[in-house]
């Protein structure tokens, strides 16, 4: 590894003049963003500069049970937060979202980690939980899309469904092209990062290995790891997240519930 | 087969559409529930169609309450035909197929030549997506593949309130087949006289979430009901 510029914490405090620079264009323009771009700037700084501390002292303990602490951590603030972010929720809903994000994600994080990478230990929080971090937040932010989509699919396509139920189809069946709306929607920003990729896009994690010295071609290969655990896990997630949801869709008489149109 | 219902109660939320609602549609008829915007000609056929549950009451199919009768087994005797045509994606061929191929059957070729030429759609039609079809041609497809399935009833919710006179009559034509030449029980809602008058056996006029006059097309064309009078003078939408 070669040698790269630290950053002070006074170099830090400067660079906080560009955000505002944000605020004051939100201001002049009356943009009504400015409370949210304080209010962010803090929470980033904070949450980053607290879970900078946390990697460090965790990266030193070296226990099985800190990494996987960080993993239930993340999984469930993920959850939540995609949750937060729905507007369709046809019941069990969070429970949906986090089976979805566990088997979603667990698997292409175990290939990748116990087949491909063979860390050793099998908890190693240095490649665990940086690469899982990124695998998650990008599901987080599939599910929320597809679930979106899945609701305003539904109200739009209403009679369409219904129209099948009355021809006899199952309920799964009635469902199946917005069950397909919904999953591509969901897939559709995964499937555009890696066209543009290398390209257009330098990913954080690249950049990041970069600058820390590490030689391109080695930054590329974890770069292109990491997108392949993030599509699949995006696909798995919402392929088991349409099917969870979908039952709740329905009411005993294998009606739509009506609450889920308005 | 013969539909009644019976003290029927249906509401959204708080908003109640109908109430202690009494009607009894004949087997092999054509039958037209007519009334303004909200009087809930809508959701009776969505109540038939077992699209939706009736807060109280029961509808039965020839004496056999809905209690008793799974969704799947009442919607194999009620086919359901909405305001707006509901083709799916795929062709018409895909289309007319797709309740046939649940039920794992296939359309006949000689069979599809005849329920085209019935409708007056050309045979290479079948190849056409949904969207490559006129509104009526489409409220006709859909029709026919409701049809196809042999449901002993079939409801029509505003059928032709799309369309222009002349591709309504064609859709009329058509509905009024589905007793003369298929012997089916046919409950068509609509908010157009007119329409009633050219095709019903049975005229259902309701008013407010409830039967207030039915008759033959004779009866109700010379009613002197004041609440239809005004409903036919257009004032009330």
């Amino acid at each position: 590894m070669s040698d790269y510029i630290v950053i002070s914490n006074t170099s830090v405090l400067i660079s906080l003049g560009l955000m505002l620079i944000v605020a004051i264009i939100g201001l002049i323009n009356k943009l009504g963003i400015t409370r949210s771009v304080i209010i962010g700037t803090i929470r980033s700084f904070a949450q980053l500069t607290i879970m900078g501390y946390i990697l460090g002292w965790i990266f030193d303990m070296q226990r099985w049970y800190f990494t996987v602490l960080m993993l239930i951590i993340m999984i469930a603030f993920a959850t939540y937060d995609s949750y937060k972010r729905i507007d369709f929720r046809p019941g069990k809903t969070f429970f949906c979202c986090l089976s979805a994000m566990l088997v979603g994600n667990a698997l292409p994080l175990a290939f990748m980690f116990y087949m491909v990478l063979q860390i050793t230990p099998w908890y190693d929080p240095q490649y665990v939980i940086p690469i899982s971090a990124m695998v998650i937040s990008n599901t987080m932010t599939a599910i929320s899309i597809c679930l979106n989509t899945f609701g305003s699919e539904l109200r739009l396509r209403r009679y369409e469904v219904e129209a099948k139920l009355s021809l006899g189809a199952s309920k799964s069946l009635a469902l199946e092209a917005i069950r397909k709306s919904a999953m591509k929607a969901g897939l559709i920003p995964t499937i555009n990062a890696l066209m543009v990729l290398g390209i257009v896009k330098l990913p954080g994690m690249m950049t990041g290995q970069i600058l820390g010295g590490v030689a391109p071609i080695e930054s590329v290969k974890y770069q292109l790891l990491i997108m392949y655990m993030i599509s699949s896990a995006a696909a798995i997630s919402l392929f088991l997240l349409v099917y969870l949801v979908e039952r709740g869709v329905f009411n005993h008489r294998d009606q739509i519930r009506y609450e889920l149109l308005k | 087969m013969k539909i009644r219902c019976e003290k029927l109660e249906a509401a959204y939320g708080k908003n109640t559409v109908l109430s202690d609602f009494d009607v009894s549609f004949p087997a092999d008829s054509v039958n037209t529930v007519i009334g303004p915007s909200g009087s809930g000609k809508s959701t009776l056929l969505r109540l038939i169609a077992a699209l939706e549950n009736p807060r109280d009451g029961s509808i039965y199919y020839d004496d056999r309450p809905h209690t008793e009768l799974h969704p799947r087994e009442i919607r194999d005797k009620v086919g359901m035909i909405f305001q707006k045509p509901t083709l799916f994606e795929g062709t018409v061929y895909d289309n007319l197929n797709f309740g046939l191929k649940i039920r794992k059957k296939m359309l006949e070729p000689e069979e599809i030549t005849k329920v085209l030429k019935n409708v007056d759609i050309p045979l290479e039609y079948l190849d056409k997506t949904g969207d490559e079809l006129s509104i009526g041609e489409q409220q006709r497809i859909c029709i026919i593949r409701s049809l196809l399935l042999d449901p002993e009833a079939i409801l029509l919710d505003e059928p032709v309130s799309a369309l222009d006179p002349q591709r309504a009559n064609r859709v009329l034509k058509l509905i009024r087949s589905l007793k003369t030449d298929y012997k089916k029980t046919v409950i068509m809602v609509s908010h157009n006289m007119n329409d009633a008058l050219k095709i019903s056996d049975r005229i259902f006029f309701i008013w407010q979430g409830n039967i207030l006059l039915e008759g033959s097309p004779e009866t109700i064309k010379e009613s002197d009901n004041e609440v239809l009078r005004k409903f036919m003078a257009g004032e009330y939408e």
